[in-house]
């Protein structure tokens, strides 16, 4: 097949070079006997040396056999090649490849784990090459104790309408521990470590992670109370769901590891109750309030009747310093004019008394003085003054 | 000659990979197998890998998925034992561990088996809720809470008979959601609003209260700080008082003087303002008016 071909091709172009010039050539070419292409190349062989017909075919069939060999060897080889290198390929930083030949995993615990690289495999079917996002970051979002909101709603901030009570087909809400309800929500994030149970132990593992939310959501509402949830122990509330997501996921082997740091947990009283709740808060406010100012006031009386206690002590101490000093003063004077009146006790009085007198009339005084003689009657008048005054002209002291 | 000795190795591998097609299987990682053959028999295949077979339709493979599925049942209403309507809804994982029994029951229609395991969860979950009263699905009360009990308690009842009647094994179960129907959650918000106006006015009464307590245990104990004081102060004085007298005993050596004394201070006080004395001439030192001392000594009356 390969010979004639090539006669075909020397022609080819030595037809191309004449063909503009000489239409007749080309006119006869298709003329030619069938058989001619044959019969030229016998003719070319047979020119130099003539041989018989047979043995320049059988030799010609031979060269043409030999040279189509080595392109199918090349051929093969190329594809065997190919065949090779479709093996490769490359693992991302984030993923981890498992080889699974013949279905099953190659390797053993961590070692069927291919990290970021060239990684050689069979090609299929013998080999199957499976990635699986190991570093990445997964979240997954828990609704279903919330009432219906759409994302637009959430970005705004705006809530949607509310009826008096809520429609199981579409608000979620949790029943917490007395009886009551609340609304609940959370993001979980998780990071996966066992990739290879995530991927070939279940058909969305993901799924059951949001599921484990859920459950937990309510598990722990269950034995929360609608305040303590809401609003006191919202934080042990959260931890609680944390705690509980987490323990389920390694129960049931999802090979995912929870970032706890990073998940969240929301929870809210209903709507229809709020303004019941928000009143609450307020008279908590003033409840504290009230004590607050009664604490301030007591602590205000404590401190003053500190100060009058002190006070009170103080001035008591003054009085008795000088009561002491007095009685000492008193009993130092007298210890010392006592040896004087013991001397002549009337000339003594007698001095006292002049000079107690004489310190008296240096006052404003209204003096009279009454002749004692018994031979002169007098009559005294004394008009005494209506208005009340410190009592006066008291004589009582005055020795007679 | 070497043609055919590639035609050979040619012919050979083709003849390998047909006979590979024809004479072996491959379960997957996540797959479970079964083998059933013309005679009836079935045998199961669990590990994953390359096995071999007598080629169709003398046998044929069945593969199913071997992964944990989810489930999840309908959120309906069933009654507590206290007669209290509950609206649960809960999920599961399963898979199938006994492909010839998945097989002859839904012929590997996933659709098919889900309807089957909701009848199942369905009344497992009526007659579970049905055992226990409302308290064991919600309370504040840890040992009254039933909730992972009664999670466990519906697995066990649908585990067996899943495992006999459809060939899959419930790996586990949870309480999804837990609710109540709309007109009983009216009720509930009229509950909770009562319940809040009633702490409303609980807390208001306590702040005052306690307001009046803090009051009262301040006046007491400005009182009692008060009243201390005044004690101490007694004792003081008393102190001084005591002190003073032991100074004053001096003066028990002569009282007369002493009397002497005092009233002569108490004359002296009375004299210093707006007095009026009317005093005859005898009284010194007025005596010496009448005249020169007659006597050296005058006499001065007591």
């Amino acid at each position: 097949m390969s010979q004639p071909h090539d006669h075909d091709h020397d022609h080819g172009p030595g037809g191309h070079t004449h063909g503009p010039g000489e239409a007749h050539d080309h006119d006869h070419g298709p003329a030619r006997p069938p058989t001619s292409d044959v019969a030229v190349a016998a003719a070319a062989e047979a020119a130099p040396a003539p041989v018989s017909i047979e043995d320049a075919g059988s030799r010609a069939l031979d060269e043409a056999l030999r040279s189509s060999f080595v392109l199918v060897k090349i051929l093969m080889v190329a594809l065997v090649a190919v065949f090779v290198c479709s093996g490769m390929f490359i693992v991302d930083q984030n993923e981890v490849a498992v080889v699974l030949r013949f279905g099953q995993p190659v390797g053993k615990g961590e070692d069927q784990l291919n990290g970021p690289g060239w990684h050689w495999a069979w090609p299929y079917p013998i080999d199957e090459v499976v990635r699986i996002p190991r570093h990445q970051v997964h979240a997954v979002r828990s609704t279903v104790g919330w009432y219906a909101v759409t994302p637009e709603q959430e970005k705004l901030g705006k809530e949607p309408d509310m009826t008096g009570s809520l429609n199981p087909a579409s608000d979620g809400y949790a029943l917490t521990g007395d009886a009551n309800i609340m609304h609940a929500r959370a993001t979980i994030r998780y990071r996966i470590s066992d990739p290879a149970a995530y991927v070939f132990n279940f058909t969305s593992a993901s799924n059951l992670v949001e599921n484990a939310v859920n459950e937990a959501l309510h598990a722990v509402a269950a034995r929360f109370t609608v305040d303590g949830a809401t609003r006191t122990n919202v934080a042990a509330y959260r931890a609680a769901v944390v705690r509980r997501t987490i323990e389920l996921v390694a129960r049931q082997n999802l090979g995912v590891d929870v970032d706890e740091a990073n998940s969240t947990v929301e929870t809210k009283v209903p709507r229809q109750v709020g303004d019941a709740f928000k009143e609450v808060s307020n008279a908590e406010l003033d409840r504290s309030k009230q004590i607050n100012d009664a604490q301030g006031k007591a602590s205000e009386m404590v401190s003053k009747a500190k100060g009058e206690a002190s006070e009170i002590e103080s001035k008591a101490r003054g009085v008795a310093s000088k009561l002491v000093a007095a009685a000492r003063a008193d009993a130092d004077s007298f210890t010392q004019q006592l040896p004087l009146y013991q001397a002549n006790p009337k000339l003594f009085r007698e001095r006292r008394f002049t000079e107690m007198m004489s310190r008296a009339l240096t006052n404003k005084l209204d003096l009279f003085l009454l002749s004692d003689d018994p031979d002169k009657k007098r009559e005294l008048r004394l008009l005494l003054n209506s208005e009340p005054q410190k009592p006066s002209a008291g004589v009582p002291g005055q020795p007679q | 000659m070497k043609g055919n000795r590639l035609a050979v190795t040619i012919g050979g591998i083709l003849l390998l990979i047909f006979g590979a097609v024809l004479f072996c299987f491959q379960v997957r990682q996540s797959e479970v197998a079964f083998v059933s053959s013309l005679t009836g028999t079935s045998t199961q295949v669990q590990a994953p890998g390359l096995h071999a077979r007598l080629p169709w339709p003398i046998q044929r493979v069945h593969k199913f998925d071997a992964r944990v599925q989810t489930f999840e049942g309908k959120f309906e209403e069933a009654l507590t034992s206290d007669g209290k309507p509950l609206m649960v809804q809960v999920y599961l994982g399963w898979k199938i561990t006994s492909p010839q029994t998945f097989y002859n029951s839904f012929g590997g229609s996933t659709n098919d088996a889900t309807r089957n395991l909701e009848g199942l969860i369905g009344s497992a979950k009526n007659a579970v809720v049905g055992k226990h009263p409302f308290g064991h699905f919600v309370s504040t009360e840890p040992a009254e809470l039933k909730f992972v009990e009664v999670e466990q308690e519906m697995l066990d009842v649908i585990k067996s008979e899943a495992q006999r009647r459809f060939g899959i094994s419930i790996e586990f179960l949870g309480i999804k959601r837990l609710g109540l129907p709309e007109s009983i959650v009216q009720k509930v918000f009229e509950r909770m609003k009562a319940e809040r106006e009633r702490l409303v006015q609980k807390y208001q009464g306590e702040g005052q209260a306690r307001a009046l307590e803090i009051g009262a245990k301040a006046n007491r104990e400005r009182d009692e700080i008060l009243a201390k004081a005044e004690g101490e102060a007694t004792r003081i004085r008393g102190q001084a008082e005591a002190e003073a007298a032991s100074a004053y005993r001096i003066l028990e050596q002569n009282p007369e003087l002493h009397n002497y004394f005092k009233r002569l201070d108490a004359l002296e006080i009375i004299l210093r303002d707006r007095s009026t004395l009317i005093l005859d001439t005898k009284t010194p030192p007025f005596d010496i008016l009448k005249g020169p001392p007659a006597s050296p000594a005058p006499k001065s009356n007591k």
